[in-house]
């Protein structure tokens, strides 16, 4: 059966790539980049063979005619991200082989553990997907299964059921066959607010990521889910719903605290936090 | 009121060049094909994102389908649009 190696946090900021290029001297940008190399150094040493991916869709591939809460993709490949934001944003392809069968026994035991996940044999995956598997495994090497959660189009399912499916989730992982060592990565958000009152250059509630980001560095599920109700995440920011993502894999960590984290504050845009969970060390 | 037609039309719209260049050449044929309302339809056609904005269309889309099909200046729509949506705090936009 297959072991659970490591889990990973990460944000999906569409604008970092340009950032990273545009204006390196930012002391937060330097932090970033840093972190990310650590964290694409630290994948790489836990030689997974299998890299589960939960993230969110920007109403690029799923939309209110047919939303799913959770989907797992099962399509042979998984590329991204959308001609529109490659046009109009530079962002930078990711195509992966996608593990089917890891993808079919995810559906089925999510299924028998009470997860209704929907599934999909037909999709692109956006900027939330593409981002990071470019920041993390630019080589493209690593079979993946993409998991999408909804964190766009309300209602969304409670901050508990982000839990608990991540909970699930981490009894599925070890019981897959065929598969050895596997990593779970997430991306999310802090304060985020988009096509709102906010301006896009800057976090939309540093207090709320300064305080979100203690809470999963001790683990406290119990406040981070009281905290982490609809209507408290978006008065936040219309995109912090997002942080529902690290909810999920905090609950892959059967709530247990990270390894290691990190907040940085660039000056042009939003928090860009990471967690690691390196569970190779019998750390949870 | 249509908010899921709103939502449908801005994302149709800013997914690819042609369709951003049907809208901006015929945007009321565009926004026929969507039976939206005399007010939807009028504020699509003025782009009228405040207007768009109060009457719940999403904001993410709101922001992209705006920016795509924007014939002035991106760059001070973009620094313009938070403060301009303000007012009208944070309106519903569940469809």
């Amino acid at each position: 059966v297959a072991q659970l190696v490591g889990i990973f946090g990460i944000t999906h900021n569409p604008f970092l790539p340009g950032l990273i290029q545009s204006d390196p001297e930012d002391p937060a940008i330097v932090n970033i980049v840093r972190d990310y190399g650590r964290m694409r150094e630290r994948l790489r040493t836990l030689r997974p063979d299998l890299l589960i991916m939960v993230a969110s869709d920007h109403l690029n591939e799923w939309f209110n005619d047919n939303m799913p809460a959770f989907l797992v993709g099962k399509a042979a490949s998984a590329n991204g991200p959308y001609p529109h934001e490659e046009r109009e944003r530079g962002l930078a392809r990711y195509r992966a082989r996608v593990d089917v069968p890891a993808a079919r026994s995810i559906l089925q035991q999510g299924l028998a553990l009470g997860v209704d996940f929907s599934f999909s044999d037909e999709f692109l995956m956006d900027h939330a997907f593409t981002v990071p598997l470019n920041f993390l495994r630019p080589e493209m090497d690593l079979p993946i299964v993409p998991i999408w959660t909804n964190v766009m189009a309300p209602p969304l399912p409670p901050a508990e059921r982000f839990y608990a499916v991540g909970r699930a989730l981490r009894s599925i992982v070890e019981r897959l066959d065929r598969v050895e060592r596997v990593a779970v990565l997430t991306s999310g958000h802090l304060a985020l607010d988009v096509g709102g009152p906010m301006p896009h250059t800057d976090s939309a509630d540093r207090a709320f990521d300064t305080r979100m980001m203690a809470l999963i560095r001790k683990g406290e599920v119990a406040t981070i889910l009281r905290e982490a109700s609809y209507d408290r995440l978006s008065a936040v920011g219309n995109a912090t719903p997002g942080f529902l993502n690290y909810v999920l894999i905090l609950g892959v960590a059967n709530g247990a605290p990270p390894t290691e984290t990190g907040l940085h504050f660039p000056r042009a845009t939003a928090a860009a936090p990471f967690m690691i969970w390196d569970l190779t060390g019998g750390a949870a | 009121v249509s908010r899921y037609g709103v939502d449908k039309l801005m994302r149709h719209v800013a997914q690819d060049p042609n369709t951003i260049r049907e809208f901006k050449d015929h945007p009321e044929e565009v926004i026929r094909a969507f039976e939206l309302s005399e007010a939807e339809t009028r504020a699509l056609r003025d782009l009228d994102y405040v207007a768009l904005y109060a009457s719940g269309a999403h904001p993410q889309l709101l922001l992209r389908f705006i920016m795509s099909v924007w014939p002035g200046d991106r760059r001070a729509l973009y620094a313009a649009y938070p403060s301009s949506v303000a007012p009208h705090g944070r309106p519903d936009y569940s469809t």
